[in-house]
């Protein structure tokens, strides 16, 4: 019963399309105030009758490949339970000298590789021999 | 090599498979896409607790991380298990049992390091009883790194192994050989 008036209450908040959209790609109809966004497009919510350690829950900007490291360092802390303050808030106690925030590249096109790694000096290679057959 | 550009770029570029172009590729590919579906959605991991990391990754099979709703189920036996994961540091005398257990897993099998002594030995690595990596004995996907990894991590590693079951493309790369 509870799930039922759960559910309901969720296709309120968000309508009949995106509640369909939030079951498909997370299986659970949450509903609550959208606390903040931050720069990616990631969106936080919280929703206090929730059970605790529950209340607060994140929606990834891209919602097929969800990604937990694309969470900037001002949300953090919200996310985990280390401070009350959303990120538009925790944004004046960052560091001057940090840099821009990456999420984890692993898989991607900018993955770290070894500039001595075993293929790319072969790929090294092709490439000389490609080069002096043109000159 | 053309000035500037860097050579992971180069070689994540080479490794990459030309999306499918003609009607049949494209119907392949979505048979891959159901294959990796299946596979990521119901993942079953041998356990191999042998340190303080297994007490973790209870902990993240356990109610408060819940890894049954990723379809997660750790498995007693290798003939029923899609993964292993090592947790915790692979001593000399463990490595032919890890060992023997990797083969007897059926095809496709991952595995999952987990923790710094199964990545790199850690803590014990100048041990004269140690495997300075579980990598020496089985290839490894996945490395979380911690000492141990907190459960938080140990779902991270996970939801990456996950994606790249799902970026596989076997039945397509099998049909354009």
């Amino acid at each position: 019963m509870a799930e039922i008036v759960r559910y309901c209450k969720g296709v309120l908040q968000r309508g009949v399309k995106e509640s369909l959209k939030t079951l498909y790609y997370t299986g659970e109809l949450k509903f609550g105030d959208l606390i903040g966004t931050d720069k990616v497009g990631n969106r936080y919510f919280e929703n206090k009758e929730e059970i605790y350690g529950r209340h607060r829950w994140v929606e990834y900007a891209n919602r097929s490949d969800p990604d937990p490291t694309t969470i900037p360092p001002e949300w953090h802390s919200w996310i985990h339970h280390m401070s009350d303050k959303p990120g538009s808030e925790m944004l004046a106690y960052s560091p001057i000298y940090k840099r821009e925030h990456l999420a984890n590249p692993t898989g991607t096109d900018n993955a770290y590789m070894p500039t001595k790694y075993l293929f790319n000096i072969e790929q090294q290679k092709l490439k000389e021999e490609e080069e002096e057959k043109k000159h | 090599m053309s000035a500037g550009q860097h050579l992971s770029k180069l070689l994540a570029t080479s490794f990459k498979q030309a999306p499918p172009s003609n009607a049949p590729e494209i119907i392949i590919s979505k048979l891959d896409g159901l294959v990796n579906w299946a596979r990521a959605g119901s993942f079953w991991p041998m356990t191999f607790g042998l340190a303080c990391c297994a007490v973790e990754m209870m902990q993240a099979y356990a109610a408060r991380y819940d890894m049954d709703r990723f379809g997660v189920i750790p498995r007693a036996s290798p003939r029923q298990s899609d993964c292993i994961i090592v947790a915790g540091t692979l001593t000399n005398k463990m490595a032919p049992a890890l060992r023997k257990v990797y083969d007897q897993m059926p095809n496709p099998r991952y595995v999952i390091s987990m923790g710094s002594c199964a990545n790199g030995g850690g803590y014990y690595h100048y041990s004269y009883s140690v495997v300075r990596g579980c990598d020496r004995i089985i290839p490894v996907d996945v490395y979380i790194p911690g000492c141990p990894p907190t459960a938080e991590a140990f779902v991270y590693g996970v939801l990456q192994l996950q994606k790249k079951i799902r970026r596989e493309q076997n039945l397509l790369s099998w049909w354009r050989k």
